[in-house]
């Protein structure tokens, strides 16, 4: 190996890294996003439901990492925040937050991938959170086996398409401020 | 997969939402409808607390009472006079259990999560239940 292609080596092998621990920042950053989301929305009213259901603001955090980083760092950001939820309250509300943050990235990736792109954000947006309701009424009803999802269907459905629509334009609202964490890892958007 | 440039909204997505509205509602009628046909059974709430059935209080109409459990004493349920049955006291941050209101109809629940207890209304067919005093 000459040295010349050796200093390329090493330089791509510094460039790497860096775009690594780039993604790393970028990804903690999210979960920041995602943690001071959740606590201004612990200050709304909460939805009128017979279970908790919230506007899920912290799925902004999510839904980003999904568009413009890539499934993975998506999962990781939904389990980091069940993470959170299982040290600061207890094992069923992680149960529920783990649930339907995975059920809720699942949905949209496959939306995405199985309609080539076609399903636009807010579709992406208003599927991911009717699931995320969803799979937290899987938790409930697992745990509880007499709840009837028949009542609680059309709250679901509701409460994910407000939750949904506002996410989507709330992502929307920040993502001039997103897109000036430079992503030089990434050419064109994530999935 | 072929580099598409994502859009926020398409005209059809209003389509797609109105169609899940139709659905939300279509729920809710069959669930009302549903109810309307268990109106007449007698019908009983069960009282879950970690996953588990611990009570079960009939829903008989004109007996008005509180209920409190000796195994979370943060949450009172009552038995209105006309047989509904609502968390009435609990100290949970988010009160949606008690903002839940009244449970009349089978399927109907409420629940608390932090305390982890669920009321859910069912219909019986076993007939008037004896009334039992929990440790009240």
């Amino acid at each position: 190996m000459s040295a010349e292609s050796g200093r390329a080596g090493g330089s791509d092998a510094t460039s790497s890294q860096r775009d690594r621990i780039g993604r790393l920042v970028l990804v903690a950053l999210l979960f920041a996003l995602a943690l001071t989301l959740q606590w201004i929305e612990a200050l709304l009213p909460p939805i009128p439901a017979p279970i908790p259901l919230k506007f899920g603001l912290s799925n902004i955090a999510v839904m980003y990492a999904l568009f413009f980083l890539g499934a993975r760092d998506a999962y990781a950001l939904a389990l980091l925040k069940s993470g959170y939820v299982l040290l600061t309250r207890s094992v069923l509300p992680a149960a529920f937050s783990l649930a339907g943050g995975l059920l809720s990235v699942t949905v949209m990736l496959l939306l995405h991938r199985l309609s080539r792109g076609r399903v636009s954000w807010l579709l992406l947006s208003v599927s991911g959170a009717i699931t995320h309701n969803l799979g937290q009424f899987l938790v409930l009803r697992l745990v509880y086996r007499s709840t009837s999802i028949l009542w609680v269907a059309p709250v679901l459905l509701v409460a994910g398409i407000v939750a949904g629509v506002l996410s989507a334009v709330l992502l929307r609202l920040l993502l001039p401020a997103l897109g000036r964490l430079r992503l030089p890892w990434k050419r064109g958007h994530g999935y | 997969m072929p580099n598409m440039e994502p859009v926020f909204s398409r005209r059809r997505d209003l389509f797609v939402i109105a169609g899940l509205l139709a659905v939300a509602a279509a729920l809710h009628l069959l669930s009302q409808a549903a109810a309307g046909r268990g109106a007449e059974l007698p019908r009983e709430a069960e009282v879950w607390h970690q996953g588990q059935l611990v009570e079960r209080i009939p829903m008989r109409s004109g007996e008005e009472r509180d209920f409190h459990f000796s195994w979370n004493e943060a949450v009172v349920l009552h038995r209105y006079a006309d047989g509904s049955v609502a968390f009435i006291l609990s100290d949970c941050p988010d009160q949606v259990c008690v903002r839940t209101g009244r449970l009349r109809d089978p399927g109907r629940f409420a629940a608390c999560l932090p305390n982890q207890v669920l009321v859910t209304v069912v219909a019986t067919t076993e007939g008037s239940l004896p009334e039992v005093d929990y440790v009240s």
